[in-house]
């Protein structure tokens, strides 16, 4: 479960609410962590969920925050967007303590946003969520043919390899004169 | 994420579609950056995994993208089982095999005409302005069909390209009188190193013709030579293959030829050889061990000699071997009887015959190897662990369905031997045969594990 609230500042969040947890609540307390993407909204997450992400996970085991403490520091992740850490936390809530289904219908279908979850994803070293977002990736061209993989996947063609390939020469070429210059009358 | 810059062809592109989906001439819709996916700005390791989750078929048209692409797809390093190559009078054709995975055809000359193709796909320095794809879940199979009439060309390019991204063994069959650019076909470097070649037809090949295929292939495993050859060109070849050697006329072989091969399976048809030379290749086994060899077949029909003097053999005895030599051909079990065979031992404990086998109209000589001495008795002892899981099956089925017959309960007895269930199922079969049909669903699944039992028992 998670709850988000708009945040005035990374170091002090405001009060997220949270949802009520599924009748089968643990007897066990369970702790809790927060986490904000690019649009410092905060995001409560309970550490099974967290177990998930090998890069949280590996932060906060060592940690030993209490709840308090766990508030007041919430792990700001800046390169991501809201929305789709959003995406990641309900997955990640979705899928505590459960063993993982072959396929996930539920990621989304828009390009643009998985473009950016599976760059988030891989961040935040989540494999399995990897490992459907690749899956999604690899669906998009099934069946298609090279001029539409090209526009699907915005790939270059060798004309426009060439000419990029031209363009970084060039440019690596006035970088090198330049430094070559400026030694030159460093040494002056 | 930040929003990266994109290459101006491609935003121009992009807007476009964000353009044409605007089909108001009034309100226009606002121009928002459209934020595509660009795969080549993933990480590395990203991109490897998702393009290993991609279908070979859809890698083959990614890498027909651009040159980078192909590297990326090459980069993989997704090896296939087979690359087999057709070209008949009938059939032009590419299929790639992978261990678990879609097949891939590419099809020269389709049995069927397709509807118009229409895409396009640069393959090499070839474009095949008419090309099309289907894909057929049902037999796991994904095809290309192209309209191109530059047959060797087309094969050339694609076969190298598919050689490119998913290496793997090659295999051709031919019939060199369907085509008339031989030369330029066996010129590309990988048209040169051959895991299998088939020549196929009934005429016989010409000098020129021959030279054209044979002057700079390679061969590893399997040749054969089905159409007659002329009789002085030596098919440097038949020396480099290791499995399979099949040779329609070999009146170009000489004893010396005939020692130099080392191929487990040799079957020769026309030739010139003598009861001498087979000495001689006796003799050659006797005192070489690093010959491969297994299974000699000479036609050998009534009228040539067949008397040795010089070899050191001995009669049939069975503490020695079993009567029949067994083997598999296209998925069939075949036996040699050798009871009149000629035995010969070698010092590292193989035992080898000699024995004529009349089939049909023709007379064959066999060298046969032994490589198991006791095969049947080995198979027969092998059989209750191989038909373990069947009786298990039948077991749920009777526990399942209470409509079996008494010859059923029979067949499904563990403690039948195997020819007694090779009786019982004769009889049993008749049975069904004279009803018809089977009777209810009970009878229909133990006739299936029945069958599977036939099968392996009689193998």
């Amino acid at each position: 479960m998670s709850s988000t609230e708009q945040g005035t500042s990374s170091a002090a969040p405001a009060e997220p609410t949270t949802a009520p947890e599924s009748a089968a609540a643990p007897e066990v307390p369970e702790s809790f962590y927060y986490v904000h993407g690019k649009d410092k909204v905060v995001h409560k997450v309970s550490a099974g969920a967290l177990q998930h992400s090998a890069l949280i996970h590996g932060m906060i085991s060592n940690l030993g925050y209490t709840e308090e403490q766990a508030k007041a520091n919430p792990f700001p992740f800046e390169n991501i967007d809201g929305d789709i850490l959003q995406m990641v936390v309900d997955w990640c809530n979705q899928h505590k303590g459960k063993p993982t289904p072959p396929e996930d219908t539920n990621l989304p279908k828009q390009k643009e946003k998985l473009f950016d979850l599976v760059l988030a994803v891989n961040y935040l070293e989540i494999k399995e969520l990897l490992t459907y977002c690749c899956k999604q990736v690899a669906m998009m061209v099934k069946g298609k043919s090279p001029e539409e993989i090209r526009e699907i996947w915005m790939i270059p063609t060798d004309a426009e390899d060439e000419a990029a390939e031209k363009e970084a020469k060039k440019r690596a070429g006035k970088e090198a004169a330049g430094e070559t210059a400026a030694a030159a009358g460093d040494a002056k | 994420m930040a929003f990266r810059g994109l290459p101006q062809t491609n935003v121009r592109a992009a807007q476009r579609s964000l353009d044409s989906d605007d089909d108001s001439p009034v309100f226009k819709k606002p121009k928002l950056p459209v934020k595509p996916f660009r795969l080549l700005d993933l990480p590395i390791l990203i991109r490897e995994k998702a393009m290993r989750l991609i279908a070979p078929i859809d890698l083959f048209d990614l890498s027909l993208c651009s040159r980078r692409m192909t590297k990326y797809v090459k980069s993989l390093r997704l090896e296939a089982e087979q690359h087999k190559i057709i070209m008949t009078k009938h059939q032009i054709m590419i299929s790639v095999n992978f261990p678990g995975r879609e097949v891939i055809w590419w099809d020269f000359k389709p049995f069927h005409a397709r509807r118009i193709a229409n895409q396009i796909r640069r393959i090499g320095n070839v474009v095949f302005t008419q090309s099309e794809r289907v894909s057929d879940g049902t037999l796991n199979t994904g095809e290309f069909y192209c309209q191109y009439t530059d047959y060797e060309k087309g094969i050339a390019a694609v076969s190298e390209h598919f050689q490119k991204i998913f290496p793997g063994p090659k295999s051709i069959i031919i019939n060199p009188f369907s085509f008339h650019e031989l030369e330029t076909l066996f010129s590309h470097e990988h048209m040169q190193s051959l895991n299998s070649l088939d020549i196929c037809g009934f005429e016989q090949p010409s000098i020129k013709m021959m030279e054209e295929i044979f002057g700079k292939v390679t061969l590893k495993d399997r040749l054969s030579i089905k159409p007659v050859t002329e009789g002085d060109y030596v098919i440097q070849q038949a020396f480099q293959v290791q499995s399979f050697l099949e040779l329609r006329s070999a009146h170009w072989m000489s004893r010396e030829h005939l020692l130099q091969i080392n191929c487990r399976v040799v079957e020769i048809y026309d030739h010139n050889f003598v009861s001498e030379d087979i000495e001689a290749l006796a003799a050659k086994w006797k005192e070489d061990t690093s010959k491969q060899w297994e299974k000699f077949l000479f036609r050998w029909d009534s009228g040539r000699p067949f008397c040795f003097y010089n070899l050191d053999a001995e009669a049939w005895d069975e503490t020695k071997r079993e009567s029949h030599f067994i083997y598999k051909i296209n998925q069939e079990t075949r036996r040699i009887d050798c009871t009149d065979g000629f035995d010969m031992e070698r010092e590292d404990g193989l035992l080898a015959t000699l024995v004529l086998e009349q089939r049909d109209e023709h007379q064959f000589l066999h060298f046969l190897v032994f490589k198991e001495r006791f095969p049947e008795k080995k198979r027969i002892a092998e059989l209750p662990s191989k038909l373990a899981p069947l009786y298990t099956q039948l077991e749920k089925i009777n526990r399942e369905y209470h409509d079996n017959v008494t010859l059923e309960r029979l067949l499904c007895n563990r403690n039948l031997n195997h020819e007694e269930f090779l009786e019982t199922y004769q009889v049993w079969k008749n049975m069904f045969l004279e009803q018809g049909r089977v009777n209810t669903q009970g009878q229909q699944l133990r006739q299936e594990v029945f069958e599977k039992m036939r099968a392996i028992i009689a193998a």
